[in-house]
């Protein structure tokens, strides 16, 4: 059961990386880079719990604030720049982030352990081990999962009532026209700016979350592989409406786990499966027509209640 | 000092002769982008088939350097072929990001079961690959030049000289130009696009098996992770010269050699690859366009 409590988690994490995504996505800026906001979440939360003696929530939030100026230092320079650059600025970054990580060192040695293992901290390549807080505080797995999908409700919550508010249509206008934005008196840089330090700051939570779910991260556990498969999550799943993300993360990270016949197979599964979606429903698997559809729909039932009663 | 100086020179001109190789490898992305402003991330794959075939025709048929990158650019070509047919054809009229996820898709489908196959009949991370250039070189001065890296250059540049030629001088790199102005108007103008594009494709996979080979050779082993390595490398060569141009591609290949050894002269090999990083996100900022690609217009 606790396998499922795991992987109830990392999909809950999962989730949250396809979020943070999606919200500088919702302004037509796309990010091949929310990898080194993950990981630089991932090491302050870590070092926070482990070495600061903070508690879960508040390393989380942290986390969430350090990945949040990470993403400014990149975003506030490129995000000026039209077209592709943002993209390839942000590939280059966490890149640079990856090796980084992979070399930081600091910490205190451990009063106990085996020999080579006596270091309380990130170790350069050796990575950052005995991130134990959850088994310290005997936080069982499940319990983990339902902390992971609070905070995933969250977010879930507040990109919906982003998504019905005045903000949304002007992220939408960015991705349509800047220069029609611009000439209706939008601060196209600035809502640019804040959308990515949102993702950043999502994707930091998400990277303090995983390394309290793994206790064991190195920095070539952030490679780009893993930024370009969040991007996936997002246009698999639909990038024009905010449940894009939450389908593309859920059913890519549940469906290959749970077909345990071919379970040897499930990396290539995941492949087949994105060309798949990709060749036969090219907007991803939510579409605005869809959710527009199905609004329309279930309004029109409640509209036609009372008419029929009143009968 | 005289003996530092030295040093620096040899590592910048062995900086140089290596980069080739990741010029060949940006080429590659360069000319997709160019045409078709996706990143082609499945061009590591092509990259890795490249080298397999370049080791299994070096050291199981015996074949010579000539032969076995010849039998190379067509195999890393084939996977172009493929991916052009798969990834990009069918989803020609989508949004630019659904063919750059779909090469997502094949890259991971087919880099696990390359993985599969290749542990099936080796049990190590990497296989020698023969290098028939070993322990030869040239003595210039005190600096000397390994015989495997001029081979690498001159196959580069020859390669180059080729690609010139034929994007210049004939009808197809005409019709190429074309495309990479306005699809739509090539296609007016009786372009046939998709049969060039599959020309593209097959072009740009088949420098990509080339740069496999040299790769793979250079470094005496061939491993099924390579390509994703080369990926990382040629796009971050494809980015500091300017994303889209051909001198760019070659200028930034050399630049990120040149970068990555100096960095690991004067500084240490466990940070190299943060310094390139770092070189190159600055460059990105001064100089968004690369080192050697056209103004910005567009600054919002």
């Amino acid at each position: 059961m606790s396998y499922w409590f795991t992987i109830a988690a990392l999909t809950g994490i999962n989730v949250l990386l396809a979020y943070s995504v999606y919200a500088s996505f919702m302004s037509g800026q796309v990010s091949i880079g929310q990898v080194a906001f993950f990981g630089v979440g991932a090491y302050v939360g870590a070092s926070l719990t482990v070495l600061g003696g903070f508690d879960l929530v508040s390393a989380v939030v942290v986390a969430g604030f350090a990945g949040a100026a990470a993403s400014l230092f990149v975003g506030v320079p490129t995000l000026r720049l039209k077209g592709y650059h943002f993209t390839i600025a942000t590939v280059a970054f966490a890149e640079a982030m990856r090796v980084v990580l992979h070399n930081l060192k600091f910490g205190r040695p451990r009063s106990s352990g085996n020999v080579g293992d006596q270091w309380l901290g990130p170790d350069g390549a050796t990575g950052f081990r005995h991130i134990s807080y959850l088994n310290d505080h005997s936080i069982s797995s499940g319990e983990y999962a339902v902390i992971v999908w609070l905070i995933v409700l969250v977010v879930v919550v507040g990109f919906f009532l982003v998504e019905r508010s005045r903000i949304a249509r002007v992220l939408r206008t960015i991705e349509e026209d800047e220069v029609v934005a611009r000439s209706i008196g939008v601060p196209v840089a600035r809502y640019k700016v804040a959308a990515f330090a949102c993702g950043g700051f999502i994707a930091g939570i998400s990277g303090a979350l995983y390394a309290h779910l793994l206790t064991f991260i190195s920095g070539n556990d952030f490679i780009i592989h893993l930024s370009t498969i969040a991007l996936a999550y997002v246009v698999i799943g639909g990038g024009q409406t905010m449940w894009g993300p939450l389908l593309g993360a859920v059913v890519f990270t549940v469906l290959p786990e749970t077909l345990r016949p071919i379970r040897d197979f499930r990396i290539e599964l995941f492949g087949l499966l994105i060309i798949l979606v990709m060749l036969f429903r090219p907007t991803g698997m939510i579409s605005a027509a869809m959710v527009r559809k199905w609004t329309v729909a279930l309004t029109a039932k409640a509209r036609v209640k009372p008419l029929k009663q009143a009968l | 000092m005289y003996f530092f100086a030295l040093d620096l020179t040899q590592t910048t001109i062995d900086g140089l002769l290596f980069g080739s190789t990741y010029a060949l490898v940006a080429i590659g992305f360069t000319l997709i982008w160019g045409l078709l402003r996706i990143l082609n991330l499945a061009h590591g794959v092509t990259v890795m088939v490249g080298m397999f075939a370049g080791m299994l025709s070096a050291s199981v048929a015996g074949l010579p350097f000539y032969v076995g990158i010849v039998i190379a650019m067509c195999a890393g070509g084939l996977v172009g072929f493929l991916i052009d047919r798969i990834c990009y054809r069918p989803l020609r009229n989508a949004h630019e990001l659904v063919p750059m996820i779909a090469t997502l898709g094949f890259w991971i489908l087919i880099e696990e079961i390359f993985i599969k196959i290749y542990s099936h009949f080796w049990f190590r991370d990497y296989v020698a690959f023969p290098n028939p250039f070993d322990g030869t070189g040239m003595d210039i001065g005190q600096i000397r030049l390994r015989g495997d890296y001029i081979v690498t250059l001159a196959v580069a540049g020859l390669l180059v000289v080729v690609l010139y030629v034929l994007i210049y001088r004939t009808r197809l790199g005409l019709a190429m130009r074309m495309i990479a102005e306005d699809h739509d108007i090539g296609n007016l103008m009786g372009v046939p696009v998709g049969k060039v594009l599959t020309i593209a494709f097959f072009l740009s996979a088949a420098y990509g098996g080339a740069a496999g080979y040299l790769l793979g050779m250079t470094a005496n082993l061939a491993g099924p992770y390579a390509g994703s390595q080369a990926v990382v490398k040629g796009l971050f060569s494809m980015i500091l010269g300017g994303a889209g141009s051909i001198p760019g591609a070659i200028v930034g290949g050399l630049t990120l050699g040149v970068l990555e050894l100096l960095s690991s002269f004067l500084f240490s090999f466990s940070y190299r690859d943060a310094i390139t990083m770092l070189a190159l996100f600055i460059v990105l900022i001064v100089r968004p366009q690369g080192l050697a690609g056209k103004r910005l217009a567009d600054r919002i």
